[in-house]
């Protein structure tokens, strides 16, 4: 089963998925966001599967010019991003976090 | 069929519904990192049939089988919801990166993490969705290391004649699970990397095939345990039918009656198991196998157009220029007494009636009167993804017939195929009206199929992509050229033929 658990802090998102990141999760996470966030960080460490609404959220959530900080994302995760030809325009040496 | 499943159009389903993906695609043989990228290909599905099928409406549910042979898995999702067609989805990366607009991301990612992914439009019935990914073979390598010492000169066809030995004596015996590295053996030492059932090549997976009884069979074994000869008979799933195939001889020991032997032993195995009737598809690139076959009695009743992409059988094809014709010989095994009650269609009534003929099936033509349609018609689709073929097998007509036939092929098409086959059950008496009816799409004849499926007997009428130069397709019997005739005739008098011309 797929559930995250959250901590907000000021402007920033501490996000932990546990399980897939995919709609339903998408679909968690915009429900704890609120208008005053501006930073997320997403722990996946406990995440091996990810499918296109992941990365998608993640890339307009970045098109928004917000920040992100994304904790050892699975491989499956560089996978999409460059069959989606989304490698060249993130920063993953900024946003992923050691 | 490994498993179905009744899945909500609720979100909560996605991730249980991909981990069973991902742990039966290990168990079925796949990667871990093929079977992660394989769930991961579900999810999209799953996703967009949520989102664009049923948009707004998590009550609905849909239908997802999973299958597996020793060389692929394959799911096939079918669901009722909002029609739309993956191919107006096209996938623009500087769109994505620049608007953010994301549309067709999960056809392309579908795409990518499956080795095949087809959409057909059923129409009425909805939509159906197939993505198949391929089992990487890694054992063929450890196989071949290890009977690297013992193996022999790949035949090559004057070689052949001047090593043949004369075998005093050898035996045959019924296949066992601890044949099967022998088998592997055979098959390399015999074709090289050649032969077209990779399987085969796979001591593990004859072995899970012959304790599944998936696969019956004999070996030839030389007096000191040698094997020298191989032949399969493999039983059909909805018929009391089965297909022989698989044989091979070492070609050092041709020519000492191996092969007859081999057969010999397969009929009797057929009769053992009370199976009606044997048969098997000979390629047309040469006539062997159709002597073979010829000699214990098989009949040509059908020959099937550009059956399969064209693979090298060394010795004979290197050069052959177009996708390789099969005829279907069959042997009766059971003798027919009564006359069973046949609907021909006018056109071929001729050709099917002298096919009964040649095969000693007494058949009784009934004059069509009348007939009652169903409401909706029962189809059957199977794809053949290495030949680019697929199989309609019409079980009973319905009032829908023409139109799910129609959508059906448009659907089919769309994946450039190289043949579609229609399999339609002369057992019915609709059957003659129904063909009239759907001569817009333009089948073609195949032949006579007795007790193929269900034990009934079908027409099968063929849809053939490709071009054909019937010169090329060699036909060892003479009735089997009659139908090759016939078989051309019409090709060459098809109006989707002429209009291409």
């Amino acid at each position: 089963m797929n559930t995250i658990t959250t901590r907000k802090e000021a402007k920033n998102l501490d996000i932990t998925v546990r399980g897939d990141f995919n709609l339903r999760t998408k679909k968690m996470i915009l429900s704890r966001l609120t208008p005053a966030i501006h930073t997320l960080k997403i722990n996946l460490a406990y995440c091996e599967r990810m499918d296109s609404e992941g990365v998608i959220f993640m890339h307009r959530w970045l098109l928004k010019g917000n920040n992100l900080r994304i904790v050892k994302p699975p491989v499956i995760f560089f996978e999409i991003l460059e069959i989606l030809g989304l490698d060249g325009s993130w920063n993953l040496d900024e946003i992923i976090a050691n | 069929m490994d498993a179905q499943f009744q899945i909500s159009t609720d979100e909560k389903v996605i991730n249980p519904v991909c981990d069973f993906t991902q742990s039966w695609g290990v168990n079925c043989g796949l990667t871990t990192g093929d079977a992660l990228r394989f769930s991961v290909a579900l999810s999209e599905l799953v996703t967009d049939i949520i989102l664009f099928a049923f948009p707004d409406d998590s009550n609905q549910n849909f239908e997802i089988k999973f299958f597996h042979t020793f060389s692929h898995v394959e799911i096939v999702i079918s669901e009722l919801g909002e029609p739309f067609d993956p191919d107006r989805h096209t996938y623009d990366a500087q769109n994505a990166l620049t608007e953010g607009n994301f549309d067709g991301a999960g056809f392309l990612l579908i795409k990518t993490f499956s080795d095949e992914f087809s959409f057909i439009n059923k129409g009425k019935k909805g939509k159906e969705f197939r993505l198949v990914k391929n089992i990487e073979v890694h054992d063929i390598d450890k196989l071949l290391e290890l009977s690297a010492e013992q193996r022999e000169t790949k035949p090559d066809s004057e070689g052949d004649q001047e090593s043949t030995i004369k075998l005093e004596e050898f035996t045959v015996s019924r296949i066992k699970p601890e044949d099967a590295e022998d088998i592997s053996k055979l098959i390399y030492r015999t074709y090289g990397y050649s032969y077209n059932v990779e399987d085969l090549y796979l001591p593990k997976k004859v072995e899970e095939s012959v304790l599944a009884k998936d696969k019956l069979g004999v070996i030839a074994r030389k007096i000191d345990g040698e094997a020298i000869g191989y032949f399969a008979v493999i039983p059909k799933d909805n018929s009391r039918i089965a297909e022989v195939g698989e044989a091979v001889v070492s070609p050092k020991y041709r020519k000492n009656g191996v092969m007859s032997s081999m057969m010999e032993q397969l009929i009797e195995i057929a009769e053992s198991k009370n199976l009606s009737m044997l048969f098997g598809e000979a390629v047309t690139v040469h006539p062997v196998s159709q002597k073979v076959n010829n000699k214990f009695g098989y009949k040509t009743a059908a020959l099937q157009l550009a059956s399969s992409v064209n693979v090298k059988y060394k010795g004979f094809d290197e050069d052959y220029s177009q996708p390789i014709s099969m005829a279907m010989d069959f042997l009766p095994i059971l003798p027919s007494h009564d006359k069973k009650p046949v609907y021909l269609p006018d056109k071929y009534s001729d050709i099917i009636l002298a096919t009964y003929d040649e095969l000693g099936i007494n058949v009784d033509p009934q004059k069509v009167t009348e007939y009652h349609l169903a409401e909706t018609s029962d189809i059957d689709l199977k794809i053949n993804y290495s030949s680019y073929s697929s199989l309609i097998i019409v079980e009973n007509y319905g009032n829908d017939f023409i139109s799910e036939l129609s959508e059906l092929v448009d659907g089919l098409e769309e994946n450039s195929p190289e043949t579609i086959l229609l399999d339609l059950p002369l057992e019915n008496s609709a059957t003659p009206e129904q063909l009239h009816n759907i001569s817009e799409l333009n089948f073609i004849y195949s032949g006579l199929l007795p007790h193929y499926h269900y034990d009934a007997d079908f027409l099968r009428v063929q849809k053939v992509y490709s071009d054909i130069d019937f010169n090329l397709i060699e036909i060892y019997s003479d009735f089997g050229k009659k139908i090759k005739t016939f078989v051309a005739d019409e090709y060459n008098n098809n109006p989707e033929r002429s209009q291409k011309s």
